[in-house]
């Protein structure tokens, strides 16, 4: 009597877990779904801090790297360099193209006096390709709720 | 030949336990206390009929989310280990498996669990004849009063199964703070139990 009111017992405990665990896991796998279709590291980002035009702290940005989606100036593009943990979303303002397919990119904050030079790690002039880790398609503004420092 | 009738169920349940006391606006509270009585009804040894649970039912939907959570962590570690685009592939199959697992769970849910909270095989004395198999499932919409009680009842040898369930407001079987009628619900169950077997012995 007491082994199947353990095995109850179990089996609820256990239950218990999983409805814990399942909503989380279907955010996680639908963040990687998106991710998948957007082919993008970072499909969804929020803005930290000011810096470009009608842009604004708490908005949301939904973003897509499809290799044949060419990169033009004055897009807004998010980027990561070395040595910086949080990713940037400015504008492109200069870009460069070898005969390759090889990408140079100079990018800059709208409401900053210089373009994103300083930002970049020394000894780096120009983003690559690989610093690029999604164009900005889309923006869901004020969200507005508490962003991380 | 009363072989349901055999083990009677006590009442009160174990004169040593405490009453169930719940919050009564708690619907699944109430829902909860009300389908664990059944189920001690059903299945205890020795105040009840003493059936024996038959989890299937209930592994076979761990089973089903175990797996899911598995693809689930597979992804996340894999992806983690090697970054996007070079988990691509993994990350496709583990996404639309753990999507596929989720649909076959709400199916599974919706048609086959339903709202049983209790499969239970009642064994033949002498052990030589098929089992008879009594589900049972309830159901307390939210915010509703009213709860169902459900209970099947199907014959081992004749394969014929009968059903009966009653319908009524929580309010009859639990008093002003909460506490849980025990005997009158046990009642409520055994009446509908007794009138599934005579059924039978009509036939």
């Amino acid at each position: 009597m007491k082994r199947s009111s353990d095995q109850i017992q179990l089996r609820k405990l256990y239950s218990r877990i999983l409805n814990l665990l399942l909503p989380m896991t279907s955010a996680v796998m639908t963040w990687k779904g998106l991710m998948l279709m957007t082919n993008c590291r970072i499909p969804i980002i929020v803005l930290v801090s000011g810096g470009m035009a009608d842009l604004n702290r708490g908005d949301l940005f939904f973003t897509s790297n499809f290799s044949d989606d060419p990169i033009h100036v004055g897009e807004t593009m998010v980027f990561q360099v070395e040595g910086r943990g949080i990713p940037i979303i400015h504008r492109v303002i200069k870009l460069h193209k070898k005969v390759n397919g090889e990408l140079k990119l100079l990018t800059k904050g709208d409401e900053n006096p210089v373009d994103d030079r300083g930002l970049y790690p020394p000894g780096q002039e120009w983003l690559r390709r690989e610093n690029i880790i999604g164009k900005v398609q889309g923006i869901f503004c004020c969200c507005a709720w508490e962003t991380p420092y | 030949m009363a072989d349901g009738d055999k083990k009677k169920a006590t009442l009160p349940f174990g004169a040593d336990e405490k009453p169930i006391k719940v919050d009564k606006w708690d619907g699944s509270a109430v829902k909860n206390a009300l389908d664990d009585v059944a189920k001690k009804i059903l299945t205890d040894k020795d105040c009840g009929y003493g059936y024996v649970e038959n989890y299937v039912l209930m592994d076979t939907r761990l089973l089903i989310c175990t797996v899911s959570v598995m693809f689930a962590l597979a992804a996340l570690v894999y992806d983690y280990l090697r970054p996007f685009p070079d988990s691509r592939p993994v990350l496709i199959l583990c996404v639309i498996s753990y999507f596929v697992l989720m649909g076959v769970l709400t199916v599974y849910t919706t048609f086959k669990e339903k709202n049983v909270i209790l499969v239970a095989h009642q064994k033949d004395q002498a052990g030589v004849d098929p089992d008879n198999i009594w589900t049972v499932s309830s159901s307390l919409r939210r915010f509703d009063d009213m709860y169902t009680l459900h209970i099947a009842y199907e014959d081992g040898q004749t394969s014929q199964s009968r059903e009966a369930s009653v319908v009524k407001s929580v309010a009859s079987w639990f008093d002003e703070e909460g506490t849980l009628l025990m005997d009158l619900f046990t009642q409520e169950v055994k009446s509908i139990h007794s009138s599934l077997l005579t059924e039978k012995k009509e036939k």
